[in-house]
């Protein structure tokens, strides 16, 4: 355990030291996967099917706030089901339209939800999500996490809507953008998935901010046993196919993931490494503030040195009073 | 005091400096207005948010069901329908505006006691100072 909390520590400091290069290169790696998952599963518009694209605007994104990988990879999206068919990009534009307007415009911190749920999906690990966000964000990021769930369902129905589009030739536009809605919307699995996320980030996010002990540990496996429950019942209740196997599965991958989450983020230290510069009259101030409990062999170190800090003084004293 | 430097007053510069840093920035930016103009420019913002999401809903809702609604649009009591519509409308953003003003006039609030809890450390920076000032010059 001693060394997972020493290579906590060896990565933090890493990271305090060379952060805005590291933040610059996450932002990158995000928008390239982003960008590709969404060129791979969709890929109707060959103009911007091709790693030359991708890339110049992954290298963007890396300068820019993290927002706008969302932002970018949303327009990929749009262009992609333009090129399919112009009901289909209006579909598409109008739930991310209504997404922003309704909720992610007031709770722009959030707006990494709808990039990392359906990035999740993808993975195989979506069960993550809500233990992730309930951890990390209040009972309202249970919306951010539920409009993930709509935006990856909304991606993958779109991805073999050109048999549907096809088949519609003759149709009227009307009941092309009828069909493709519907598809959209009426979605059973989506509907479960989005509303065991939900109720899964809520009682994270509640047990989590209790005053008890272990509230973080608490939180997890409370978040896990809600998850499965609930995904279970919505199944038979709204008749989806959800496969029991995959859905413990998941939910293991998802313990371990969320403990390790928890390690880095909300283990013993609440406090980061900090850099922070400042200058008085007298003096340009350049200081790093490091938290006060770091590892547990450096608490050990510590301990050690005020013992001997302690007897020592105590020795002075004695020696004083001698006198 | 060691060099010149005084560790007290260093501790408390850096918890500044980091406040500055990090949720001070947003802090700052929410006080720069009266409490008043922050939440009522929120509010017209979400209410005009919320009228943008439900003429596109409406939109969505009309152009799904062209057909029945030209089928039905003679038959239809066009002022029942329009009475609906608008009453619809005042309690969707009815509703978004009470969410807002809740919403931010809780940032607001935060946002103001961070502030003072930071101008609170500022006077304790500043009676420092005039301490050192009187022991250094008697």
């Amino acid at each position: 355990m001693d060394s997972i909390f020493e290579a906590r520590d060896f990565i933090e400091e890493i990271v305090s030291r060379y952060e805005t290069l590291i933040k610059a290169a996450v932002r990158f790696f995000l928008a390239l996967l982003s960008l590709s998952v969404v060129n791979s599963r969709l890929g109707y518009m060959e103009r911007l099917d091709s790693m030359t694209v991708v890339f110049a605007v992954s290298l963007l994104c890396a300068l820019m706030p993290p927002g706008m990988i969302v932002f970018f990879s949303a327009l990929f999206i749009i262009l992609h089901c333009y090129a399919l068919s112009l009901e289909a990009a209006i579909v598409v534009l109008a739930v991310f339209l209504l997404m922003f307007l309704l909720y992610f415009r007031f709770t722009p911190k959030d707006t990494m939800a709808v990039l990392l749920t359906p990035l999740s999906f993808v993975f195989g690990v979506p069960h993550i999500m809500p233990i992730i966000y309930g951890l990390k964000g209040s009972p309202l990021s249970g919306l951010s996490v539920g409009f993930g769930v709509a935006a990856y369902y909304t991606v993958d129905f779109i991805a073999d809507a050109d048999k549907i589009v096809e088949s519609m030739k003759d149709a009227t536009t009307v009941e092309r953008f009828r069909t493709l809605l519907d598809g959209v919307i009426k979605n059973d699995e989506m509907t479960a998935y989005i509303i065991a996320f939900a109720l899964t980030v809520v009682i994270v996010s509640i047990i989590r901010r209790l005053p008890i002990p272990h509230a973080w540990t608490i939180a997890i496996a409370a978040g896990v046993v809600t998850d499965i429950i609930s995904l279970m019942m919505l199944s038979v209740r709204l008749d989806v196919d959800i496969s029991v196997g995959g859905l413990l599965l998941g939910a293991i991958v998802a313990t371990a993931i969320a403990f390790l989450f928890k390690l880095f983020t909300f283990s013993v230290d609440y406090a980061k490494t900090e850099r922070v510069q400042f200058e008085d009259d007298g003096y340009y101030y350049y200081v790093k503030a490091v938290p006060k409990i770091r590892s547990h062999s450096s608490r050990i170190k510590r301990t050690r040195d005020k013992d001997e800090e302690y007897r020592s003084s105590v020795n002075a004293a004695d020696s004083f009073s001698d006198r | 005091m060691k060099n010149g430097i005084d560790g007290d007053s260093v501790m408390l510069m850096t918890r500044m400096a980091s406040f500055e840093m990090n949720e001070g920035k947003e802090a700052i930016r929410i006080c720069n207005s009266f409490r008043s103009d922050y939440v009522c420019l929120n509010v017209v913002r979400a209410i005009v948010s919320a009228t943008v999401a439900y003429f596109l809903i409406m939109a969505l809702y009309v152009y799904y069901n062209i057909d029945r609604l030209l089928q039905d649009i003679y038959t239809m009591d066009l002022m029942a329908t329009g009475r609906k519509l608008v009453t619809a409308y005042v309690i969707f953003a009815g509703a978004f505006g009470i969410i807002a003003y809740v919403v931010y006039s809780f940032r607001y609030d935060w946002a103001k006691k961070h502030l003072n809890d930071y101008n609170y450390a500022l006077r304790e920076l500043l009676h420092m100072r005039e301490g050192q000032d009187i022991k250094t010059h008697g």
